[in-house]
């Protein structure tokens, strides 16, 4: 279909009183030859966006470039049909309000943003969705707590599930539990653990493949069409399954590697899993292990290897309650038994204090701060606690029967789990310490495999009732995946975009550079390293793009070429004006809605510099800036996010990769006798609008420093 | 029970409301999403950066709000409260009360009303510390971009300056409030906290001391859209800092005020601790607390803070706080445990980390909702099809209640299976 | 190692439980109530450290702790406390506690710590005095005449009773005291630091701490309490005074009984017996409906005060009914003071009126050892610690 542009200008909010609206016409209708352009003082009201939609019906306009106000407000106002491509060009927040008004230098800033626009809008299409067949079953590996929630809850709302677990039997940890927390007000009393009835449901429940004594042997294709390979009893089964839910909790640490508390050596020193296993054993007797005899005092050393940056940095989060939980077997055990509690600090987080308050007013339990300076063994096998830094105001020695160490929570992801048939590697990423977590605190269900979420212990260390919670949220994204995928949209962050990398293959030079550097492991290689795009797997933020230097890569609506045509419609005035132009291209997520601060907030800007927004920093093409310089653009700003261990790129690395390719297009810029000064790669956080003028006029003065672009006069 | 219209209703449009909200409906569910401020976005809009990261709460908030945008599926309604619900899950008749912005949909944010308008009030959103016109924008980012009239101060017909102004017929000052009637299948309730009103605290003289600050202000004084353009300065005098204070467990983990654990004072402290590092690389900084609840990998965080040598942990809790008469400086005194000494510290301002109160649910629902002894909504206790996200039902950090809001969200369209 | 080999014990923990420190469980170390307490010193301060040796049952280091003894228990830490873990009582319940344990002999301390030896202890007096009567005669019938007590009970056999058993409980003092201020000598969590006052200058200053009643003045939650406590100190004390003066008046310048109204003595002693039931009163209004600061009320409490209310009334009764001439109830009026003043006095080291002995010398102590003192409305940055966390 033949692209019909109309470009609408409004001349409200101040942007008729801070440019000619008359010339910006001008720029549209004379130099772009846009049919139909039209001004209008008031184009977000009913009759602006009437105007709008009777050219659509009667002129046949499909491409509509309203120059008006930020595309982050009148999202809605300014949308019509489907077919009909619109391009915003940011008159009010990027011009009117953030600039000096009916001068020279704004007035050329705005005639720019229309050329851009008009170009853009020449040049995309809405994009037409990529669409597989997809199934729409989950797979859930690991059948604890965490992984039979979430079959459960996935079932209950629709969707059929294959749950792996590798043991011959379900419910993990749990099942070996003597009694569990409190799950509901008051928080006081120990309940009975009542997973044989959530196990009993998953292996009748008719939506729900169970595998037991069983592992996964490795995983291919994409989102909506995993081939998920099962090894049970010998036998590999294959399965099909559209997303991946990884639930498979966690390992008690070794405590052996800890020195001085005797685990492995003293037969009285027990970790609090074997606390479970013998309160379990004497039905609720609690016997050391040496010989049997009644305990009568038992001292919990609490942050067994947890918080400790020689074995577990982390805190395992339960290990409090867990102790406090175990106190009371002892003393329901034997009424004389005397409790100590060692602890760092005492965490018992929310209404989980009640727990706390309730469990420490037994007269047998004593609690301490401390740090354990070594465990002895006596020779009738009971054992000595000398404990440092105590509340007590000394040092001291505690005699005890027995000794439980409050060991903490390892992810179960040392061996492999899922053997992803990537390109990038097989399993998860790894946030730290073998958590293969979300990096973001608003988004704890982002990871880096479209589609694979992790939930419960092997995420982060929790109590069950925080790991149902999560088996719940992660069940959701799951399914949400297969429905997102079915119609062809991108999950998380970019959930709703149609557009997906298309790549050119003919010109592809099997460099490699994409499959490497996509973030998401979305493309694979051939045997010749050829590119294999998975579109299901991808998150739609063209770090492939950008990483192609024979730009195969584009999406319908933003490519190589889109961004040169933007930025060689800038027009670059001659040496002789002394006018410089900067080009800033901006993170649209944060970087750009900064811009629109400063505008809301009438902080004046630098005229000189033109934003062209990106979808991510990774997506920055070198032929962009390359372009920009030989068009004689004297500065490039590359705005993106925080990128480092606390990286604030919702593409991992988009910001990182930028920095680097720039890096090393400073020995091109060197051969070109052009400073590698004149670009610069920043990190900008959206709350930095009100930096944006220092950022600005300090990235200007060093332009200025270094003079024009000596390609200007080219 | 069976129902063509498969929507779910949110009560709260904080970060677990959207949450909820957005979540549904990227399954391909319609929502309605119900907040009572002129803004969506809740709490976190009016934090400076979160904690472990130190990033800002608006780069999630914008892709949030970009969600919503994009979605058809999410319809919202700012100044709005529910006030009624009623019937079978699967079938909830929600009454829906909405309150006049007297800023109509014509408003384009353009500022002209709020230039002319004479009247002041006091910043809900900066916690009273600094003013805005009785027409506002509720901040840079509000969702909706409009305009709010807050009619408890507006003048009204008696003024109409802004009326006047207005080249976009946005302003109605005769707006009335209206009824809303929507049928769903399921509710969220995401109403969210409050602070803990710390003049209850009597011995650490809140609002008496003007320098004793809570931490939600702490957090609008270091906000670059704070009252103090983020330069964080003690209220009495505006003067910078070269020493401050942080109180924990300012009402938490007190029987005589917030008997549980607010689980995110300990981590906010040591998070406000960094901004006035940041700003302050000499002050003194004192974090006094009974335990420091950093649990899973937030320990990453105390780790790094601990390490800091302007940082001091001292174990103990503040209970008595004097005034220097003239120089409204604060003497905060507690004992070191560990030492067994009191301990006095003289200081700039005082932080206290007050903690989260539920604001539970005060329309009229189907069924009693059943609380738990501290006001938090219980969730396994409601009837069906009623759910809850967030610190509605607990006192929790940002990630935890997101994780739980997302639970939420697979919970409220399993009604439609 | 040379770590202490602690052994909590839990008989001691439900010992103090049950002797008015139920909620001494609660406390989750925080401090509040060492910060809140006008009279708890910088150094090592009270209660905190004594909350956690409560609940871990450490009775060696609580019974030697000065510091039990120097709160008034005034309530403001219970008021602040977070938990409710009522720091106020348990410090009272200690000091119960060491009534018991400083008994000598220790079935007196027994004897005095329950209810179900109370009628025992009342029939000593009584059989006592009924043997008296019944000597003299007067068991049947009361003496005619002007109402004269000496008539009714002789002095003759009223001051040796009192003088001898006044000496067992010199005596029996003087052992409970001797264990006292050793164990304090040896476990003093300040450490001793001797030097700074004699033992006569630490006594005298003690005696002027007591007497000002300075320290108690201190509490904020509870001022009633501190009224109460001074009427009745003074009250008791004016009596006390009037008892010794009339004792050497009557043996050695041959005073005659009674005494006239105007005389001075017998002012002081209505003054003192009313400043005595007023205070009692006091105490009793804020132990019913002040329970918030002044906390729960123990047997120990309610014995104490009850005995010492009893004999304010029953004394100033007495008079008056002798006054208006009603032989027989004046008489057996003063039959009951004398029954109540004995249990007083017999059982003094037992009750909860030996806190006058423990605490004096436990202040004495504490002055001599060099103790700190509460620092005087401490606003100024006083200690440097950096802590380690």
């Amino acid at each position: 279909m033949d692209k019909k542009l109309g470009v609408y200008i409004c001349s409200g909010c101040d942007i008729g009183e801070s440019v000619e609206v008359d010339k910006l016409l001008t720029v549209a209708q004379g130099e772009q030859k846009i049919p139909v352009c039209i001004k209008h003082a008031n184009l977000c009201g009913a009759e602006g966006v009437e105007l709008i939609k009777k050219d659509i019906k009667e002129q046949g306009v499909n491409s509509v470039v309203v120059a008006a106000c930020s595309p982050r407000v009148h999202f809605d106002t300014f949308s019509f049909d489907p077919t009909v491509y619109v391009e915003r060009v940011n008159l009010r927040e990027h011009v009117a309000w953030s600039h000096v008004p009916k001068e020279e230098d704004t007035q050329m800033l705005a005639e720019d943003y229309i050329r851009m626009g008009i170009i853009r809008a020449k040049k995309a299409n809405a994009p037409k969705p990529y669409i597989e067949n997809i199934t729409k079953t989950v797979l859930v590996i690991g059948g604890g707590i965490t992984g039979m929630t979430s079959a459960i809850e996935a079932t209950k709302a629709g969707y059929k599930v294959i749950l792996v677990e590798k043991a011959s039997v379900l419910g993990g940890w749990m099942r070996r539990w003597y009694k569990q927390l409190p799950q509901r007000p008051p928080y006081k009393e120990l309940q009975d653990v009542d997973i044989e009835k959530t196990i009993n449901e998953v292996k009748k429940h008719p939506d729900i493949k169970l595998f037991t004594s069983a592992e996964i042997e490795n995983v291919s294709g994409q989102p909506g069409m995993f081939d998920v390979s099962i090894k049970q009893d010998g036998k590999t089964i294959i399965e099909r399954a559209g997303s991946i839910i990884v639930s498979t909790g966690w390992k008690p640490y070794d405590a052996g590697k800890v020195d001085g508390l005797g685990f492995g050596k003293y037969a009285n020193v027990v970790n609090n899993v074997m606390m479970e296993d013998i309160t379990v054993q004497g039905k609720g007797k609690i016997k050391r292990p040496s010989d049997n005899k009644d305990v009568k005092s038992i001292v919990f050393v609490q942050c067994a290897g947890s918080r400790d940056k020689n074995h577990l940095p982390y805190c395992s989060s339960v290990c409090c309650l867990t102790s406090l939980k175990q106190a009371s077997y002892v003393r329901n055990s034997n009424p004389d038994a005397k409790v100590y509690i060692v602890y760092k600090d005492m965490r018992t987080p929310g209404q989980y204090e009640n727990f706390y308050k309730d469990k420490q007013a037994d007269n047998g339990v004593f609690l301490t701060k401390g740090d354990i300076a070594g465990i002895t063994e006596n020779p009738d096998k009971s054992l000595e606690v000398n404990i440092k830094n105590t509340l007590i105001g000394e040092d001291i020695r505690i005699k005890a029967d027995m000794v439980v160490l409050a060991t903490g929570m390892v992810p179960a992801t040392d061996s492999g789990i899922l053997n992803l048939q990537y390109r990038q590697g097989k399993e998860l990423p790894m946030l730290k310490y073998g958590f293969p977590d979300s990096n973001f605190i608003c988004f704890p269900y982002e990871t880096q495999r479209t589609a694979i979420y992790a939930a419960g212990c092997v995420r982060q260390p929790a109590e069950s009732k925080t790991c149902k919670d999560d088996a719940t949220g992660a069940a959701l994204k799951a399914i949400q995946a297969l429905e997102l995928e079915s119609i062809g949209s991108a999950v998380h962050p970019r959930a709703g975009d149609l557009s997906y990398p298309i790549f050119f293959m003919q010109k592809c030079t099997q460099c490699k550079r994409c499959t490497e550097e996509c973030p998401f492991g979305a493309i694979d290689e051939d045997e010749k390293g050829s590119p294999k795009p998975n579109p299901n797997r991808c998150r739609r933020c063209g770090v492939c793009m950008g990483a192609c230097p024979e730009r195969i890569v584009s999406f319908e609506n933003y490519s190589v070429d889109i961004v040169s045509s933007m930025l060689k419609s800038i027009e670059v005035p001659g040496e002789e004006e002394e006018k410089l132009r900067i080009l800033a291209l901006a993170c649209e997520n944060d970087a750009y809605p900064a811009f629109d601060i400063a505008g809301i907030n009438r902080t004046i800007l630098n005229p000189n510099i033109r934003i062209i927004p990106v979808r991510c920093l990774g997506s920055v093409n070198i032929v962009w800036i390359a372009d920009a310089l030989s068009r004689g653009i004297d500065g490039i700003m590359l705005m993106g996010c925080k990128y480092g261990e606390d990286y604030q790129c919702h593409f991992i690395k988009g910001s990182e990769i930028a920095n680097r390719r720039m890096e090393n297009l400073k020995e091109v810029l060197q051969r070109l006798v052009l400073e590698p000064e004149r670009v610069r790669v920043m990190q900008l956080e959206i709350s930095d609008y009100n930096r944006l003028p220092d950022i600005m006029n300090d990235f200007m003065a060093k332009v200025t420093e270094l003079g024009p672009n000596p390609y200007k006069s080219f | 029970m069976t129902n063509d219209n498969k929507s779910v209703c949110v009560i709260g449009g904080g970060i677990s409301g959207m949450t909820t909200a957005i979540e549904a409906a990227e399954v391909g569910y319609e929502v309605y999403l119900i907040e009572k401020s002129p803004s969506l976005g809740g709490r976190v809009v009016q934090m400076n950066q979160y904690f472990p990261k130190l990033c800002p709460p608006q780069c999630g908030v914008e892709i949030n709000y970009k969600r919503i945008r994009v979605n058809p599926k999410i319809r919202y309604f700012t100044l709005a409260e529910v006030e009624k619900i009623s019937g079978t899950p699967g079938n909830f008749d929600v009454t829906i009360r909405l309150n006049p912005r007297y800023v109509n949909d014509k408003c384009t944010a353009c500022n002209k009303c709020a230039e002319v308008c004479p009247v002041e009030r006091s910043s809900d959103y900066n916690y009273a510390m600094d003013k805005t016109k009785a027409v506002y924008l509720a901040h840079e980012m509000a969702f909706p971009m409009k305009y709010v009239i807050d009619d408890k101060v507006c003048l009204k017909e008696q003024c109409a300056k802004c009326l006047a102004a207005c080249k976009y017929d946005a302003i109605e000052l005769s707006m009335k409030p209206k009824t809303l009637n929507i049928n769903v299948g399921s509710v969220v309730l995401a109403t969210g906290w409050s602070s803990y009103d710390a003049a209850k605290i009597d011995n650490l003289k809140y609002g008496i001391y003007k320098n004793v600050v809570r931490n939600v202000e702490m957090e609008r004084l270091a906000a670059p859209n704070g009252p103090t353009k983020g330069k964080i300065l003690r209220p009495s005098d505006k003067k910078e800092i070269k020493s401050i204070a942080f109180v924990q467990c300012a009402g938490s983990r007190d029987e005589n005020h917030l008997a549980y654990c607010s689980s995110i004072c300990c981590l906010a402290s040591m998070k406000q601790a960094t901004y006035v590092r940041s700003q302050y690389p000499d002050a003194d900084i004192y974090i006094f607390y009974i335990d420091i609840r950093a649990t899973g990998r937030f320990e990453d965080f105390y780790t790094k803070v601990q390490a800091d040598n302007k940082i001091s942990f001292i174990k103990g809790k503040v209970a008595k706080i004097t005034e220097d008469a003239d120089t409204k400086s604060l003497t905060v005194v507690a004992e070191d445990i560990l030492s067994g000494q009191k301990i006095y510290k003289t200081v700039d301002m005082v932080v206290l980390a007050t903690g989260m109160v539920p604001n539970g649910i005060k329309s009229q629902m189907p069924a009693d909702i059943v609380y738990d002894e501290f006001g938090f909504i219980v969730p396994d206790l409601q009837s069906p099809g009623i759910y809850t996200a967030g610190c509605a039902k607990k006192p929790a950090d940002v990630a935890s209640c997101i994780q739980d809001a997302t639970g939420a969200a697979l919970k409220a369209i399993q009604i439609f299976v | 190692m040379a770590n202490n080999l602690i052994e909590s014990d839990i008989d001691f923990v439900n010992d103090i439980t049950k002797l008015g420190g139920g909620s001494l469980k609660k406390c989750f170390q925080c401090a509040t109530c060492s910060v809140v307490c006008n009279l708890s010193s910088d150094d090592k301060p009270f209660p905190r450290k004594e909350m956690i040796w409560a609940q871990w049952g450490l009775k060696d280091k609580l019974i030697s702790d000065p510091d039990v003894w120097r709160c008034y228990q005034c309530g403001d830490c219970s008021v602040h406390c977070p938990r409710g873990a009522k720091p106020a009582e348990v410090m009272g319940a200690i000091r119960n506690y060491s009534f018991k344990n400083y008994a000598f002999p220790k079935f007196m301390g027994t004897a005095l710590s329950s209810p179900k030896y109370l009628p025992l202890l009342f029939a000593v007096p009584v059989i006592l005095f009924l043997l008296v009567l019944a000597h003299v005669g007067n068991l049947i019938s009361v003496p005619a005449g002007e109402i004269v007590f000496a008539k009714f009970i002789p002095h003759l056999y009223v001051d040796p009773i009192f003088i001898s058993v006044s000496a067992i409980v010199a005596g029996a003092m003087a052992m409970s005291i001797t264990k006292f201020w050793k164990n304090m000598d040896t476990n003093n969590p300040h450490g001793n630091h001797y030097g700074e006052k004699s033992i006569l200058q630490s006594g005298i200053l003690a005696a002027e701490e007591i007497l000002t009643h300075n320290k108690f003045k201190k509490c904020d939650a509870n001022n009633l309490r501190y009224s109460g406590h001074l009427a009745i100190f003074y009250g008791f004390m004016a009596l006390f005074a009037v008892t010794t003066i009339v004792f050497f008046g009557l043996y050695v310048f041959g005073l005659e009984l009674p005494l006239k109204l105007t005389n001075p003595v017998k002012i002081l002693a209505n003054i003192g017996a009313v400043a005595l039931i007023t205070g009692c009163t006091i105490a009793v209004y804020n132990r019913l409906n002040k329970k918030d600061t002044s906390g729960e009320s123990y047997y120990y409490d309610w014995l104490f005060l009850g005995i010492l209310f009893i004999i304010g009334i029953t004394g100033l009764l007495a008079e008056l009914v002798r006054l208006s001439g009603n032989a027989p109830v004046a008489y057996w009026t003063y039959f009951v003071h004398l029954v109540f003043v004995f249990f007083l006095i017999a059982y003094l080291p037992y009750s909860k009126f030996a806190h006058l002995m423990y605490r004096f010398v436990a202040i004495v102590y504490a002055k001599y050892a060099g103790m700190r003192e509460p620092a005087e409305d401490a606003v100024t940055e006083k200690t440097e610690v950096k802590s380690v966390a």
